[in-house]
């Protein structure tokens, strides 16, 4: 019985035009013309930066539009349309780092900011020992565009109102479901990279982040359940895959069931825990640590530095032979799916993790040379045409198991155990050595099945003693490419965006707690 | 991009308002010119001046509520953007909470606008962060940071008459410094004054350099419930934490830790003691030492509000549809947040410890129980033990587990308040604070 829950529920989020790791579509870049209008000011700011005295410079001239609709309960609480258009000009001069940016798309204006990005880097370079060097890069001449089928922005708004509309009266028609909170979120990110280098390269993004959450009330307590559909790089096809208003009843359900539940008693105990919940842990227990900017100290005064230094690469043994890790900014639909990074960079696939043994970092052009390289992993990313590009997670996930490994597999070899799946309460320290997380709905596993449902209950670990605890990892059948749409780094604070796509996974002996 | 005047801002707005065709409409306007130099490894990393200038509109056709925003102040932007919210306002379905827009208000006048930040330099940054960088090296440790000069401004307008305007200013200097031996860290924050001349990189850099010396080789302690003395900035990440709470639509449905349960004639928990009562804490955004803005994202005025006062809750923040419902004054949400302290330096306050723990701040802080207002996090940069009000000896990185209300409700003694950010907050004493993990972070 409960191998058919657990199913209806994998599929509920992933629709059947997602595909696991090793599997691909091409990318393409249909609907953008092949002339722009915009290359005439990155000329102007390329030569403009040269002129002031840059030995490098590149410009993003980028368009963006947002759309957003929240439902409440019944009541429509936000309907909204947001566009920003600017440009950033990035140099180097003397060795040294300057950005200006401006909204105002006006030839004097774009000569004026490139100077000015030039005269920043020059003061940069009072504080900077050692010259920036960048790995070499090809000159790309090209476009990428998001695969997709239906443009968000051109699907009607009351479409959008009537469907979320329609997640709140059915989950609000569940008793004890008191407030229903749904969302559809739409980006379209128009890009023109240019460089001194000689790139001309032209980029659409279309993001799709649909999401409910429902809360129950009960007496002197309240518990909320969220519905995970991924967010991904995909048209509004996505939206109409995800069946959010199927879902909505049961999300309710799990809501209250979850008043008349009780923590578990503090110990020790095997975790089974599902796609929804585990990306969460990839990204902050994997993802971050092997970030190479954080290693090499330059993020140290907000987001922290990390445990794993530069002399672990190829040592540290990370986790157990079943801990693949892949990051892959090409993977489809993955929230940090591009052709190009922002310095430029064709996007790739590549180890982090293998068989256990730590392998691989994420790198720009200005880090990469830290560790003897002579190529970048392409994980230069900036929010925004007026956001400095800096390094930032890539699309990473656990690779599948066998195929023969399903999630009842996993559970079956469970005598007591926990089932976590969704997000709660997530921390770790800024060294990503130790960490505290929880789900929002759990339940007890026993003799290899799970029996009640549990509540208020975290777990805890230091990083490589959990990743050394799992033992075993389904198929990828059971792969899901969930992610994160607004992780923080950076001062001031950018919002990343990236797929940890995962299975189930199991992990031995970890220690629960009840939540406080 | 020279910032908008009130004049130039007011045009903008009316262009904005003008173009919604006579409906009722609110338009904000957001300019800002902001530079940071930041630096790690011992080097400036990136440098940027950053400017934007963003309009919203949201209007409103019968109750049927739209909004859009732009950074095209242009004609045609204005116009687009206005047809944007306009075109989303007849789709909507009447919004049942719909307020009508607020006409004219008067506003406390805060200067919070100094010319001199404003005209601030990347030389004059990278001057400060240059000497920041070398102190560190020269007492071996490696600096990582930023120095900030921003100028904004903020300006609305409403179809019925309202018109507000702020500009202010504001300079920051973080800097954390770890150890050569990467075994000790330290963190400075120079709080986010409006005057860029009451920044002193240098003095900052060595406060944050010999600290971090100090820190060095930290010794496990147990965890367990521990005296703690926070020092502002662990202050302003963890008792502000209990503003999120303070809405009464939340306490009154239910869903907050200020909810009452098991009485059927209360709403909430307004007009009881929930924490010690050597506690208050208040709005008071006029004051000198933090100048906050006149007026909230509606344009309501934000005046002086004591929402703990003496350890008594007395208000909650309440939107104009919840007082319109519920009989009531509309309350700005909780923001330039003042706990009041006491008369003494954070000496005098570390004196007063018998044997307590000294948190300089704390790291990564998530709700685990909004109920309880419950939360986890861990501590960072250089804790020390405490013991007869003399500095022991570093001590390793602590999880908790723990609520500002109980912290509140422990409070023994307070040091003067000190700005940071948009807040006042003192160094506070307080028994029994619960750690449940020791972390190996540095």
């Amino acid at each position: 019985m409960y191998r058919r829950e657990f199913l209806r529920l994998c599929g509920l989020s992933v629709p059947a035009f997602l595909l696991a790791p090793g599997c691909r579509t091409p990318s393409r870049a249909g609907s953008l013309s092949p002339e722009d209008p915009r290359e005439g000011l990155a000329d102007l700011a390329l030569r403009a930066a040269r002129r002031s005295g840059a030995s490098y410079a590149d410009v993003r001239i980028c368009a963006y539009r947002h759309r957003d609709v929240r439902v409440r309960d019944r009541r429509v609480s936000r309907l909204s349309d947001s566009s920003s258009e600017g440009f950033g000009v990035r140099v180097l001069a003397d060795g040294a780092w300057g950005f200006a940016s401006s909204p105002r798309l006006e030839p004097a204006e774009v000569e004026r900011v490139a100077a000015l990005a030039v005269e920043v880097a020059r003061a940069s370079s009072r504080a900077r020992p050692s010259r920036v060097e960048l790995t070499p890069v090809e000159a790309f001449r090209d476009a990428y565009e998001t695969p997709h089928e239906k443009d968000p922005f051109e699907v009607p708004l009351d479409a959008m109102v009537d469907l979320l509309l329609r997640v709140s009266e059915r989950a609000l028609a569940v008793p004890g479901a008191k407030l229903v909170t749904s969302s559809l979120s739409f980006a379209r990110e128009d890009k023109l990279f240019a460089s001194t280098e000689g790139s001309r390269i032209r980029q659409r993004i279309l993001r799709c982040a649909p999401g409910t959450t429902v809360t129950a009330v009960g007496s002197g307590t309240s518990k909320s359940r969220s519905a995970f559909v991924p967010p991904l790089n995909a048209g509004y096809e996505h939206v109409e895959a995800a069946r959010m208003v199927e879902t909505a009843e049961g999300i309710a359900r799990e809501a209250v069931e979850a008043l008349a539940a009780a923590p578990p008693p503090a110990g020790r105990y095997d975790l089974v825990l599902d796609p929804s919940h585990l990306h969460l842990t990839i990204h902050e227990s994997i993802a971050h640590p092997t970030e190479l900017d954080r290693a090499l100290g330059w993020e140290a005064d907000y987001a922290g530095t990390t445990f794993a230094t530069p002399e672990k690469l190829g040592r540290l043994r990370y986790g157990s032979k079943h801990v693949n890790v892949t990051a892959d900014r090409t993977l489809p639909h993955g929230r940090s799916t591009c052709g190009y990074d922002d310095d430029g960079v064709k996007t790739i696939e590549w180890p982090i993790v293998r068989d256990g043994t730590f392998v691989g970092y994420q790198t720009t052009r200005e880090t990469a040379p830290y560790l003897g390289q002579r190529t970048s992993t392409a994980c230069s990313y900036a929010d925004s045409w007026n956001s400095v590009p800096f390094l930032r997670i890539p699309n990473l996930h656990l690779d599948p198991g066998p195929d023969s490994v399903t999630p009842e597999d996993l559970l079956r070899s469970v005598q007591r155990g926990i089932l976590i799946r969704g997000r709660g309460s997530y921390s770790i320290d800024h060294q990503r050595y130790h960490f505290q997380f929880g789900g929002d709905a759990s339940w007890l596993i026993e003799d290899g099945k799970p029996t009640r449902r549990l509540r208020d209950l975290v777990y805890a670990a230091n990083t490589l003693d959990f990743w050394n605890a799992c033992d075993g990892v389904a198929g990828r059948a059971f792969w899901e490419p969930q992610g994160i749409v607004n992780d923080g780094k950076g001062q001031p604070n950018q919002a990343g965006q990236q797929t940890h796509g995962c299975s189930w996974a199991l992990f031995r002996g970890i220690e629960v707690s009840p939540a406080g | 991009m020279p910032l908008p005047d009130r004049e130039q801002a007011r045009r903008i707005l009316e262009r904005a308002l003008g173009a919604c065709g006579g409906a009722e409409a609110r338009a904000d306007l957001t300019a800002s010119v902001s530079a940071l130099t930041r630096f790690g490894a011992g080097a400036i990393t990136q440098n940027s001046v950053r400017e934007n200038a963003v309009l919203a509109i949201e209007v409103a056709l019968d109750a049927k509520a739209g909004s859009s925003s732009t950074n095209r102040l242009d004609d045609a932007g204005v116009r687009a953007c206005a047809e944007d919210a306009l075109a989303a306002a007849r789709l909507a379905p009447p919004d049942p909470e719909h307020m009508p827009v607020l006409g004219s208000e008067t506003y406390a006048d805060i200067q919070a606008f100094v010319e001199r930040t404003a005209a601030a330099t990347p030389q004059d940054r990278a001057r400060g962060v240059e000497t920041a960088i070398r102190i560190c090296r020269g007492s071996k440790s490696v600096g990582a940071g930023t120095f900030s000069t921003d100028a904004s401004v903020q300006a609305i307008a409403t179809s019925a008459g309202l018109f507000a305007f702020h500009p202010s200013t504001e300079a920051d200097f973080t800097l954390t410094a770890r150890t050569n031996d990467g075994t000790g860290a330290a963190k400075v924050d120079a709080g986010g004054v409006r005057d860029v001349a009451r920044i002193d990189p240098e003095a900052l850099a060595r406060a944050a350099s010999e600290r971090a010396n100090r820190s060095r080789d930290p010794k496990p302690v147990e965890p367990g419930d521990w005296t703690v003395l926070l020092e502002p900035m662990a202050a302003r990440e963890f008792v502000l934490l209990l503003a999120t709470s303070l809405d009464a639509r939340d306490a009154e449905e239910g869903r907050s830790f200020f909810s009452v349960h098991d009485d059927p004639d209360r709403r909430s928990r307004l007009g009881e003691r929930v924490v010690g009562e050597n506690v208050t804490f208040r709005t008071d955004p006029a004051r000198p030492d933090l100048l906050g803005s006149p007026f909230d994202g509606e344009g309501m005025p934000v005046r002086p509000t004591p929402w703990i006062e003496k350890g008594v809750l007395r208000n909650l923040s309440v939107t104009r549809f919840w007082g319109k419902k519920t009989g009531r004054e509309p309350t700005p949400a909780p923001r330039s947040l003042v706990l009041d302290g006491e008369d003494r330096s954070r000496d005098e306050l570390l004196r007063l410890a018998d044997r307590a723990l000294l948190i300089p701040n704390f790291w990564y802080i998530r709700s685990v129980d909004p109920m309880r207002a419950l939360f986890t996090g861990l501590t960072r940069d250089g804790v020390f033990l405490v013991e007869k009000g003399e500095i022991v000896h570093p001590v390793k990185n602590l999880r908790f587990n723990e609520s500002p209300a109980v912290l509140l409700s422990n409070v023994r003694a307070f040091s003067r308040p000190e700005k940071l950010g948009a807040s006042l907050l003192p160094g506070i004493l307080a028994g029994a604070f619960t750690f449940t993990a020791v972390s190996d972070a540095v």
